[in-house]
Parts: C-alpha cells; structure tokens; sequence
C-alpha cells in the first residue's frame, strides 16, 4: 500500500483519530512448554506523524513484541486488538499490501542490525529497493538506486565502506548500514529495537545522533529501549508495564 | 525477482556447500549417462554388425539347402525393394592351423561361410572388414608407429597390400606370375581365428614371432574338414581341402572373429556336398537327372529408403512365386523342393535373426536404466540435506528478508530456484564428466588393464608424506580442522599410492563375454538429455521442502535465532 493509498483511507473506517501509527488493544502470549506466558495485555499506543516515542521498559516487558507487532511482523493475539496504519487497519490488508507496508511504509532497526552476511555494504543498503522489482525493472533503475544507497551511506559517513562485507565493519558501522536500509525506501516510519544495545556508549551516542537527525527531517520514530537515558532522547517516553502501556 | 537472482548467485559464489551439491550431482548424473550410453552403444554396435555381416533380410533353410537358388537370387533382384542377393553356404568344421612349427599343428573350430565373393561384398560391409589393405593417406596419419601394416609396406612397397585385399577380395590365391588356372581357392580368416594375432593398445593387430618369421597368416595354408549330412541325414566320411589364406577380417564382433571364416562358395558346396550332383536309382545307374546346387542361406540388401520389414515382405513373396516355380518345373525332382515358409525354412529381417540375442541386451539396458535412475533420488536426497542445512543456517536471513517486505513465496522462490540452478551446473558438469569418461572408455580401460607406472604411485607416496608434514606443522597452530583435513589428505593419497603400487591390472571388458573387442565409446543424446531433465527436476524436488520450510518460517523467531 503506497502512502498515497494510506492518505486516501484515512479517516474512513475504523478510525477516527490522527495517529500514523496506533496500536490499540494488543494481546499477545507466547507458550513456553507447557505454560503460557502472557506478554501483552492491551498494550495500546498512538504515534502521530513526525513523533519519535520511546518505549521505555524492563527486559521482558515485551517491548520487541510490541514493535513487531506494529510493524506486522507477527500478528496479535485473535479478535481483539488491532494496528492501524494511516487509519487503515493492518489485519484488513492482502498479503500483498501487507508486503508492501513492511515494504515501503515501516523501516526496521534491530540491537543486532541483522545484515545479510554475503551481500556488500551497498547491496544490504539497496536490499528494500530490489524487493518487489523485477530483474528488468532493477537494470532499468539500478543507476537510481545506487545512487540513493551510496548517497544515504555517504551521508552516514559509510562512503568508503560500500564494497565491504558486513564482517569488516564495527559494530557502530554496522548499525548505520542497517539505518541506512531502513531508510533506503523512505518508509514515514522507523521501528528501532534496542538500537544502541549492542554498542559502547559513544558509538550509541553517534546512532541516536543520526535518528535525531532523520527525526529532524520528519521522519516518525518508534524506538524500544530498556535505558532511561536513551528513552530521553525522543520527543516523548511512554512506560510499557505488566504489558501495558502506561 | 530481483532480489532473488542476488541472493541465490550470493548463496552459491561464497559457500562451499552448493560446491559440494553440484559435485554430488554431477557425478550421478555422469554415472547414469555413462551406464546406459555403453548399454546402448552396445545394442547399437549389436544391430549394426548384423547389417554389416548379413544384409537385411536373409532366407534361411540350413543343413539341406535352398535348390536353385540362382532363380531365387534373380527373383529377389528383379524385386522393387532389393538392391543385391548372394548365396551361402554356412557350416562348422575343423581348421588346420600352420602352426606351431613342427608336424603337429594346432586345430580350430570354425564356422565357414562360402560366398561368392563380389555378390557377397556388394550385399554385406565384407570389403571394408578386410584388415590386410593399404591404407589411405588418413588412416596412416592415424595410425601407431608399430602398426604392423606400416612395416609390412615399409618392406614390400604399396603394391604388396592392395594386392593382398586383392586376393582377399576374391578369395582366391593367385601368386604374381601364376597362371590363373593355377590358382588356389583362399580363405580369409576372423582376426581372432588365428591366436597368433595380438591385439595391440592402439587397436591394431600384430601376429607374433616364430622361429621362422611372423605367423602373418597369408603367408600360409590351411586345411579346413567338415562333415557332410546326406539326406537321409546320416554322416558321410568328412571331406577336406586346402585352402590358402588371402587375408583376415576384423568385424569387430568378437564371436565373428574369433569363429568365421570365409571361403569360395563352390568350396563350400563342395565340403558340404551341397554342389550339383547327378541322380542315381537304385542300382546306382545315373538317371540322367540332376540335384542342383544348394545354398544354406541367401543374404539380401535393401535399397537406399526401404525398410529392412518391407523387403522381408517383398522376399516371402518372392519365395512364395520361386517355389511355385520349382513345383511345376518337370525337370526339378519334387523331393528336392523347399517346404513352404516357417517349415524350417525363414525369410527374417536381421534384426529378428538377431533377436534372440538383442532382446536380453535390450531388457538388460533397461534393468541398468532403472536400477541406476534410483541415483536421481540419491541426488534428490543430497540436495534435500544439503538445503535443509542451508535453510538452517540462512534462519536468520529468513527474518530479515521478511522484515523488509519479502513475501514467503518470494523466499521459497530463492531456494527453488537456487536447487534448480545447482540442479543445472551439476547437469552440465555431470554430462562433461560423462563425455570425456566415455569418449576415453577404452584407454582408461586399457590403463586399467595394466600394471600402474611407477611414477604414478610414487607421486602419490610423495604427495602423501607432504600431507603429513603439512598436518604435523597444523599441530603446531592448535588448530584441530587443518591437521584432520591435512591428515585425511594424506591417508587416502597413501591409500591410493599402495593401491597403484599393488595394481598389476584388472580387465574388466572381457571380449568373449562381451562380443565386442572395443567398448562402445558414444554418449548416447536422448540419455544425455533425459539424464540431465532428470536431475534438475529432482534437485528442485529435493529444495521443494527445504524451501517451504523457509517459507513457513516465523520472521520474529527468525530474527532471534543466533
């Protein structure tokens, strides 16, 4: 689903609010053996356009959870909650146009920035853009998006990076390549899960640097983190406890 | 898509594993092609040295004989389909051989064939089987410096061969200066027939070295005895006669050459008193009627366009009208008349004269086929385990590409497609391996066949002690993986250093068993191809699960999966 489509929905339907991006409601238990485990417990929480909210809480609050569930990488609980995009709700998507949402519309950051071991700087970068083209489509725009991911690495400070492997760089290297890539589809929103987890404080520094700097560009952020510090940095923190949101 | 060409082009260019898939097809594919080409090269070379030998049809009516055959050989000429008919006269007897020196002199059993020689070579391949020939420019171009023909034109000049193939031709000997009157009848002997004859690495054919020269066998006389049968079936004394030798023949069926001779037809009759006789009564007056000459077989070649079944229809005809022929002819004695058509007497394409023999070879190639198509599913196997190990470990890729918005079939995708490729390059791999193996089955046979060179086995040795210094000096970096592979290195080279040294050769091609003394050497296409539709379709098969394991995978476990 393109943003253009997302406008056009929003405000029909099921939603009457102006977030971006709401979870409402959210259940979600994961069985652990013979028990179940509950995670979510209603978690609800709107973000509106050119927000960057932190969700702040413990380890095993059900952070990671929550984002993957607003960014449709697993599905909630049945029948009750919902996420709504642009006042669409996802659950009502095609597959197609839910491939297309994480697609297009979301960009994910991960604590272990999860980039494709064999495929170069440049290549994980462009990764985004070559899902969805065809091999014809791809040479006829191969100049295009070259350009876009050198010029995103470049203004990462990556330029002299883009023929290496994911191994040869540090992690803060790593982690910039994998915002990069994020951002390759100038998707409106950013999930980062625990984006400076893995990082010294200094380097951790730099990455919240870069997202503020994407923020200041009107980018929507939605960042997990389970350091107050870290939380501070976005425009608003909310509590995510006994999974809810507080 | 494009990410999927990215991907699996990745995925085989920087692993080790698709390496070791595409070898393990390649070989299944190479083993199966090259079974089933030898299998059916050897059918091949079955049905063709059946044409080569006998014509296409041949009317048989063995022991007693076809009467008046001439009329029948006319008949069959004057017909549409027939190019050319020849009589002969086949039977078993005894061979005198020339040597060994001395008075006692080796015997063999032969099956002779008496032909009439240029109706004989215009119906079957017996000129270009004649070994004894001067060779073109090409074919001396081809052959080994110790080609035995090269040093028998070295020393007698070129006129000496093609007289020889002369003689061959014509199956009679006539030494330079001798009045044709004098002329003796001459036999061309199977290449095999004489054991003096040794067959050489290069294919050629060099007869050994007696106290008095070569045993070349057109050098000498033999003397063949056979053992008439009356038409009372009872056995008259045998009958001898001396025959000089013209030439040999290499047919390249072993039992041909290993058992045939070929004499003048009226040799033959003779032999076999199956030539024209005068009619006796009871007191052993003459009637004045005669037995005509008799023919055991008439061998008869089709023309260029019609089909061996339709000249056999054409010939039964034919055989029909010729028999009817001789019935009403007053002057042919009703006792000596054929019988009808199946009644021990067969007009048979060559393929149904052969059939007794090209069936069990057919049903044996199609046993191989099956039993080596089971290899498709080892190869089905192999990649199944090897993409499932792949899949394992690529989990976590799993996740991220479905993060940034691959769909589950696009993920299958890439590994159907990645099966399909290694399927493919094993395919191509496989047929290579199978073409040069077949191409070279009779030198590496050959090879085989002999005691391994010793610098073979000592390489192998050196190689081998370079291994275990490479794996002692490993030791010394604490490191466990280089010392096994070095120390695995150096164990099979040693294995197969022994082996070689040991090696005092193995022939597996017996040609007595196998009827041929060459192994059939062509990869067989419609094989080739099979073969190879075969694997890539199991490949995919076996990457079918792998891949819609990928497919069913959980991104968000997937991401978590170290």
């Amino acid at each position: 689903m393109s943003d253009a489509t997302a406008s056009q929905t929003e405000g029909r339907g099921e939603s009457s609010s102006d977030g971006l991006l709401r979870a409402v409601e959210l259940y979600k238990t994961y069985r652990l053996g013979r028990v179940d485990v509950p995670v979510l417990r209603g978690a609800t929480l709107e973000v509106k356009a050119g927000e960057w909210v932190a969700v702040h809480g413990a380890s095993g609050s059900g952070k990671s959870t929550l984002l993957h569930l607003m960014g449709d990488l697993d599905k909630p609980d049945g029948g009750v909650g919902e996420v709504y995009y642009a006042g669409r709700a996802v659950s009502g998507m095609s597959r197609g146009e839910r491939n297309r949402y994480r697609n297009r519309s979301i960009g994910f950051v991960f604590q272990f920035y999860h980039l494709l071991p064999e495929l170069n700087v440049l290549e994980n970068t462009f990764l985004p853009a070559l899902v969805g083209l065809t091999r014809l489509g791809y040479y006829a725009r191969r100049r295009e998006l070259r350009g876009t991911a050198g010029e995103l690495l470049g203004s990462f400070g990556l330029e002299h990076r883009l023929k290496h492997r994911p191994r040869e760089l540090s992690g803060g290297e790593r982690q910039r390549v994998a915002i990069a890539r994020a951002l390759m589809n100038r998707p409106r929103v950013l999930l980062a899960d625990e984006p400076t987890g893995n990082l010294d404080e200094k380097t951790g520094g730099e990455i919240l640097d870069l997202l503020a700097a994407q923020h200041e560009g009107g980018l929507t952020i939605v960042m997990v983190t389970h350091d107050r510090a870290i939380a501070e940095r976005a425009d608003r923190v909310v509590e995510l406890h006994d999974g809810r949101v507080q | 898509m494009m990410y999927h060409v990215l991907l699996t082009n990745r995925y085989l260019t920087t692993r080790v594993i698709p390496l070791i898939a595409v070898a393990a097809v390649a070989l299944c594919v190479a083993l199966v092609i090259i079974v089933v080409s030898v299998m059916t090269g050897f059918l091949d070379m079955v049905k063709d040295s059946g044409r080569t030998l006998m014509g296409d049809v041949v009317v048989t009516y063995p022991v007693s004989g076809i009467p008046c055959y001439e009329r029948l050989i006319e008949r069959i000429e004057a017909l549409p389909g027939a190019s050319s008919a020849t009589a002969v006269v086949d039977g078993w007897g005894l061979l005198k051989m020339p040597y060994p020196s001395g008075r006692r002199k080796e015997t063999e059993t032969v099956q002779f064939w008496a032909v009439e020689a240029e109706s004989f070579a215009a119906v079957t391949g017996f000129e270009q089987t004649l070994y004894w020939r001067s060779p073109t420019a090409e074919e001396r171009a081809s052959m080994g410096e110790e080609d035995f023909r090269l040093r028998l034109l070295e020393a007698t000049g070129p006129g000496f061969l093609e007289y020889v193939y002369e003689q061959g031709l014509r199956l009679r000997f006539k030494p330079m200066g001798v009045a044709e009157s004098e002329a003796m009848p001459g036999a061309a002997l199977g290449m095999h027939v004489s054991i003096g004859n040794q067959r050489q690495r290069d294919g050629s054919y060099r007869p050994i070295l007696g106290p008095e020269g070569y045993w070349w066998m057109p050098d000498y006389e033999v003397v063949l005895t056979a053992l008439p049968v009356t038409s009372a079936a009872t056995l008259p004394d045998p009958s001898s006669v001396r025959l000089h030798v013209v030439n040999e023949f290499v047919s390249g069926v072993f039992l041909i050459d290993d058992k045939r001779i070929i004499i003048p037809l009226e040799v033959g009759q003779e032999l076999l008193h199956l030539d024209r006789a005068a009619l006796v009564d009871e007191e052993g007056e003459e009637t004045g009627r005669f037995d005509p000459a008799r023919a055991t077989m008439v061998l008869v070649r089709a023309v260029e366009g019609v089909t061996p079944d339709a000249l056999r229809e054409q010939v039964s005809e034919a055989y029909g009208l010729f028999r009817g022929e001789l019935l009403a002819d007053a002057a042919v004695a009703s006792e000596v008349v054929p019988p009808a058509e199946g009644m021990g007497m067969m007009v048979q394409t060559w393929l149904q004269q052969q059939e007794q023999f090209i069936a069990p070879i057919e049903k044996e190639r199609e046993l191989m086929r099956v039993l080596f198509s089971i290899v498709y599913l080892v190869c089905a196997g192999l990649v199944l385990s090897i993409f499932w190990a792949i899949v394992y470990e690529k989990t976590r890729d799993i996740g991220i590409l479905r993060s940034v918005g691959a769909s589950r079939l696009g993920i299958s995708l890439i590994f159907l497609r990645y099966g399909a490729i290694i399927g493919g390059v094993g395919s191509v791999v496989g047929l290579g391996l199978a073409f040069l193996i077949v191409r070279n089955i009779n030198a590496i046979h050959g090879a085989m066949g002999e005691a391994a060179p010793r610098w073979l086995w000592v390489s192998m040795l050196v190689l081998a002690g370079c291994g275990l210094v490479m794996m002692l000096w490993m030791t010394r970096r604490g490191l466990l993986l280089p010392v096994v592979i070095w120390g695995l290195a150096a164990l099979v080279l040693t294995g197969i250093g022994v082996a070689l040294m040991f090696h005092k050769g193995t022939l597996i091609w017996d040609p007595s068993v196998y009827y041929f003394s060459e192994i059939p050497n062509h990869v067989d296409a419609v094989t080739a191809v099979t073969t190879m539709i075969g694997a890539v379709v199991f490949s995919v098969l076996g990457a079918f699960f792998p891949a819609a394991k990928a497919a069913d995978t959980d991104p968000v476990k997937a991401l978590r999966y170290e």
